[in-house]
């Protein structure tokens, strides 16, 4: 049974660029898209997905505030933030608040594929 | 592949996995933690690996069967109980006559039958849907429970983010957070908040202490994106030396590596050697040189250089006291009564070869306070005592020395049963009894041949393998002391010099000739009038604070020369062997130094009077004395 991911970003076609990348890969079931962090913390709890991929630039409430979020009702809870380049701090940030690693556009799908797995696989 | 080349590394690390398996499943508890499981299947796995990549067939099988077994355990499927735990030892003990077969003859006869038959008389078990989360759970990566029990390894752990990562410090950070969950960072270069605040170029380092191993920290550690060059290198936690600040030079990385090698002890001491020649060699020229300012700093750095290279040698106790725990379950087993181990100061590091010397006296102790120590469980109820049994054995480091400690809460040792048997043994006259105090009896018993096959009584049954532990502890310099009260302890107090290479002495003059006299052998000296000395049975004696010493001329019995001619004031350095106090006549102390020991080579060796010898900053070649040997040759 492969790992169920929750697709977090507000803009359709980066959440469709992640969609492929892991629907080619044959290894990962996406269970659900969310367009912002409200979005994202009422769909991790309603369909409690092994892994969730995180923008952090959103409207309403951004990433890192969803992390937050999330880990307080789940603090074994798999977050992979997606930024763009130049964005360091927020990164940061985001890892002190409990995300587990992070991706940067524009995506390759090794590298993608590469951490999501990684990820996946250490243990909190 | 060339078997035959890989087999005495194939043998050795099939050793330690073996060794660290028996621990991890003697300590296993009733509680549901998966980590222990998963740490017991990994090295399975790992011993199933090796024999199959060596072709060794029934040593790959039976790991393949240990590993089912486990991973049962780990899903769930089985919970632990006494007779899973029981198959499990049987499945490592197996392992363990492979290995050895293995290693005399080449090929293992023995196969894995003895354990599939025990499996068989297992339930069937009942496979369960794994929930998601476990079969994820591959490594579990809490912290561990602060516990005196638990081992404790320190590691200077040293990383690149590799070029490619757009987002350094954020991966530095990453690092931080995964090593943190594996134990606790003292000291990261750069420290967290400049990583938090972007500040951070390439290097990341960080000394961390942690229950885990550089291997598993290595796997875990390897697998995270954009880490190049990781280096895990195992810290002494007694260095002298504090880890200082990283220099501004980043080191050159070569790649992957788990810094943990395996050394030729050979190589070691031959390391050892040649830096022991330097420290000599620096002390002749800094006679030669006495006002040259460069000369302290040279002394200095050969002697860090020194301790370092010992400190190669040096191995935590716990080496030894891991294989404890097995004897004392196995024999509870077969003796019905049930023991709890202490061990304490498990990372206390010590010389190889002295924790190689106290194997036997130590396993010989511990099997004699279960045997004639520790009572039934019934007893120690009708006793009034807890129905489980103590046994603590300790190691605590004081200075130069060594202090190690064997007790028991069992049923103690009555001094006047010892008395009355070595009376009806003849080692001693009833009257000659009367006078010895508590420490003279108990010692009593370290005697060759007290506890003979004839004698059937609880103390004889105790000083069986005294004698042995006796005289390994003496070949080593050190001292014995037993303690008790009957019905409550006894207790066995070792001490022993802390390193065998190098030792403070005393360089004494008797006669025309030097000698070097070890720190730990002398009690005292003093002086005292030729007059005031008395004879007892045609031998000097000199009585002083309460006990009585037997004087003897130091020079006159390495001469073999036995009249001795005394000055008429005399200065002694006494010792004590098996409470009796010598006083050696010398005529003075020229100096108090620490040297550094030589063994003698045949047919020197031979003189048992000597245990060595030294040379000293003058070129001198002084013999180091063995005050026991010479007790023993004038008194027996």
């Amino acid at each position: 049974m492969n790992p169920k991911v929750l697709i977090v970003d507000d803009a359709l076609f980066m959440r469709s660029v992640i969609r492929d990348i892991l629907q080619t890969s044959g290894r990962y079931l996406v269970v659900g898209e969310a367009a912002n962090g409200r979005e994202a913390i009422e769909k991790f709890l309603q369909l409690h997905p092994d892994l969730v991929t995180m923008d952090i630039v959103m409207p309403e409430i951004d990433g890192i505030q969803a992390v937050r979020q999330i880990l307080n009702a789940d603090p074994k809870a798999k977050i992979v933030m997606c930024s763009a380049l130049g964005q360091e701090p927020l990164v940061i940030e985001s890892i002190a608040a409990g995300a587990r690693d992070f991706i940067v556009k524009p995506f390759s799908p090794e590298k993608v594929l590469k951490v999501l797995d990684q990820v996946l696989h250490s243990a909190r | 592949m060339d078997t035959a080349k890989y087999k005495a590394l194939f043998v050795s690390e099939a050793r330690e996995y073996l060794r660290e398996m028996s621990q991890e499943i003697l300590s296993l508890t009733q509680s549901h933690a998966v980590a222990p499981f998963d740490r017991l299947f990994r090295s399975a796995h790992s011993m199933k690996g090796m024999a199959a990549s060596m072709g060794y067939v029934p040593l790959k099988d039976l790991g393949h069967q240990l590993e089912d077994l486990l991973d049962s355990l780990k899903k769930g499927e089985r919970t632990l109980n006494e007779d899973i735990k029981n198959i499990l030892l049987l499945g490592v003990d197996l392992m363990s006559s492979m290995v050895g077969e293995i290693e005399q003859i080449g090929i293992s006869t023995t196969t894995a039958e003895a354990f599939v038959a025990a499996l068989s008389g297992l339930e069937p078990v009942t496979k369960i849907d794994a929930a998601p989360e476990r079969r994820l759970e591959i490594i579990a990566a809490s912290p561990r429970v602060d516990s005196k029990e638990q081992n404790k390894y320190f590691y200077k752990i040293e990383l690149k983010v590799s070029e490619e990562s757009s987002m350094p410090a954020a991966r530095a950070l990453i690092a931080y957070k995964r090593i943190e969950e594996l134990g606790k960072i003292s000291r990261s270069n750069p420290a967290l908040e400049e990583i938090m605040a972007g500040h951070f170029g390439r290097d990341f380092s960080c000394y961390m202490v942690t229950s885990y191993t550089g291997v598993e920290i290595q796997q875990i550690l390897k697998s995270l994106p954009d880490v190049s060059d990781l280096f895990i290198t195992p810290i002494d936690p007694f260095t002298r030396q504090a880890p200082v600040a990283e220099s501004d030079q980043p080191p050159s990385f070569e790649g992957l590596k788990v810094r943990d090698v395996r050394v030729n002890l050979r190589n070691v001491d031959r390391v050892l050697e040649g830096l022991g020649e330097l420290l000599i060699l620096n002390a002749q020229v800094q006679e030669s040189f006495p006002k040259l300012p460069q000369i302290s700093k040279l002394q200095t750095l050969t002697q860090q250089l020194y301790e370092q290279a010992s400190a190669l040698r040096m191995m935590p106790f716990e080496t030894l006291s891991s294989s404890f725990p097995r004897i004392v379950h196995e024999l509870s087993k077969r003796l019905q009564k049930k023991v709890r181990l202490k061990v304490e100061g498990i990372d206390i590091q010590m010389d190889k070869s002295i924790l190689e010397d106290l194997a036997v006296p130590l396993v010989h102790l511990l099997r004699n306070s279960m045997d004639h120590g520790i009572e039934t469980p019934q007893m120690r109820l009708a006793y009034g005592k807890d129905e489980t049994g103590t046994i603590t054995i300790s190691v605590e480091r004081q200075g130069t020395l060594l202090l190690i400690r064997v007790e028991d809460d069992g049923r103690g040792v009555d001094p006047r049963d010892v008395k009355k048997a070595a009376v009806r043994q003849g080692f001693i006259s009833e009257r000659a009894a009367d006078f010895l105090n508590e420490q003279e009896t108990f010692l009593l018993m370290t005697r060759p041949g007290f506890s003979t096959a004839n004698e059937v009584s609880d103390v004889s049954g105790r000083g069986v393998g005294l004698d042995i532990v006796r005289s390994k502890i003496d070949s080593l310099g050190g001292q014995l002391k037993i303690h008790s009260i009957p019905g409550s302890f006894t207790r066995f107090d070792i001490v022993v010099p802390f390193t065998l290479a190098v030792i403070r002495v005393f360089i004494v003059r008797s006669g025309s000739n030097l000698y070097a006299i070890p720190f730990s052998h002398i009690e005292r000296f003093l002086q005292f009038k030729k007059a005031h000395m008395h004879y007892t049975q045609g031998r000097p004696v000199y009585f002083y604070e309460n006990s009585t010493m037997f004087v003897e001329d130091l020079e006159a019995l390495l001469s073999g020369n036995r009249s001795p001619e005394f000055a008429e004031e005399l200065f002694v350095c006494v010792s004590e062997h098996q409470n009796r106090r010598i006083a050696w006549c010398i005529d003075e102390i020229v100096a108090e130094k620490q040297i550094l020991v030589r063994p003698l080579a045949e047919p020197l060796s031979l003189l048992g009077c000597y245990t060595g010898a030294t040379v000293l900053g003058r070129g001198d070649v002084i013999a180091i004395l063995d005050l026991e040997q010479l007790y023993r040759e004038s008194f027996q």
